[in-house]
């Protein structure tokens, strides 16, 4: 296995040792509901990491890759490097890797900021504002990275197009939701803030998903 | 992966980096604070997204 496949392969690992520790932990435990909007975006971060690991062992990613070190094997090599060989995954998903690794970082993070803030007493509504207004840093900035990704050529045509469709439906589903809660605030119904909520925070996830699925 | 290689990752993710880790802080910064309902209110009526940035996923670069 030469470096590159090393570094897939470990990655691979870590992400399926989380998922089954995660799985472990709802086998036997509960999450607290304070938590529960934070963990969903976490869990659905790692499925995201353990996808692209099958994508690449179970895909044709590794065929690919073993086709070429056959290939270079059997040919006389010069001296010198290798030249770069970027159809294999385990080359070009390290960027994509890295930024759902970050996602997850800020998801954490937050977790760890809402559960810790003891100094703070904040009602229901108020958790739930400032959810709102995390629902919304994570929608720009992942939105940002991708179109980065996208002028960097880091990502396929289909996939900026998928991105660019998902971000421009997330923002009348972000100032839905927003008007939801401020109706919420005054007295409206809780269920229709919870359903934008929800939908606005299902669109996060897809652009995440998006991006972590469509390396060229 | 080749020096140059890595240098061009570091070139584009450096920047992803330090805005997620921008994000992360203002995120933590405002779950610890003590905002009032208003101030939420009036923070969100801003967060509306004719503020947010215009992006166009367009490929400019090549791999």
């Amino acid at each position: 296995m030469n470096k590159k496949n090393s570094v897939a392969a470990t990655l691979a690992i870590a992400a399926m040792l989380g998922f089954l520790c995660t799985l472990a932990y709802l086998a036997v435990g509960t999450v607290p509901a304070t938590n529960r909007d934070f963990f969903n975006m976490a869990l659905v971060a790692l499925i995201g990491f353990v996808g692209t690991a099958f994508g690449y062992y179970l895909g044709s990613s590794l065929g690919s890759a073993q086709k070429n070190d056959l290939i270079r094997s059997a040919a006389a090599v010069p001296a010198g490097p290798p030249p770069a060989d970027q159809s294999q995954a385990g080359y070009i998903r390290l960027p994509l890797l890295f930024l759902l690794a970050a996602f997850a970082c800020i998801i954490a993070l937050t977790g760890c900021a809402h559960t810790s803030a003891t100094g703070v007493t904040d009602t229901p509504l108020q958790t739930a504002g400032k959810s709102l207004l995390a629902v919304k840093s994570t929608i720009v900035t992942a939105a940002t990275a991708t179109d980065n990704l996208c002028k960097a050529g880091k990502l396929t045509p289909d996939t900026c197009a998928q991105a660019k469709a998902a971000y421009e439906i997330a923002r009348p589903a972000y100032d839905m939701a927003v008007d939801a809660y401020l109706l919420y605030s005054t007295g409206g119904d809780a269920a229709d803030y919870t359903a934008a909520l929800v939908r606005v925070q299902g669109i996060a996830q897809n652009l995440l998903l998006i991006a972590s699925g469509g390396a060229k | 992966m080749t020096p140059a290689q890595i240098a061009q990752l570091a070139i584009i993710l450096a920047p992803i980096a330090q805005s997620i880790a921008v994000k992360g802080q203002e995120i933590v910064a405002t779950y610890r604070s003590d905002l009032k309902q208003e101030d939420i209110n009036r923070s969100l009526e801003l967060s509306k997204s004719a503020n947010w940035p215009e992006l166009d996923f367009a490929q400019d670069g090549t791999l």
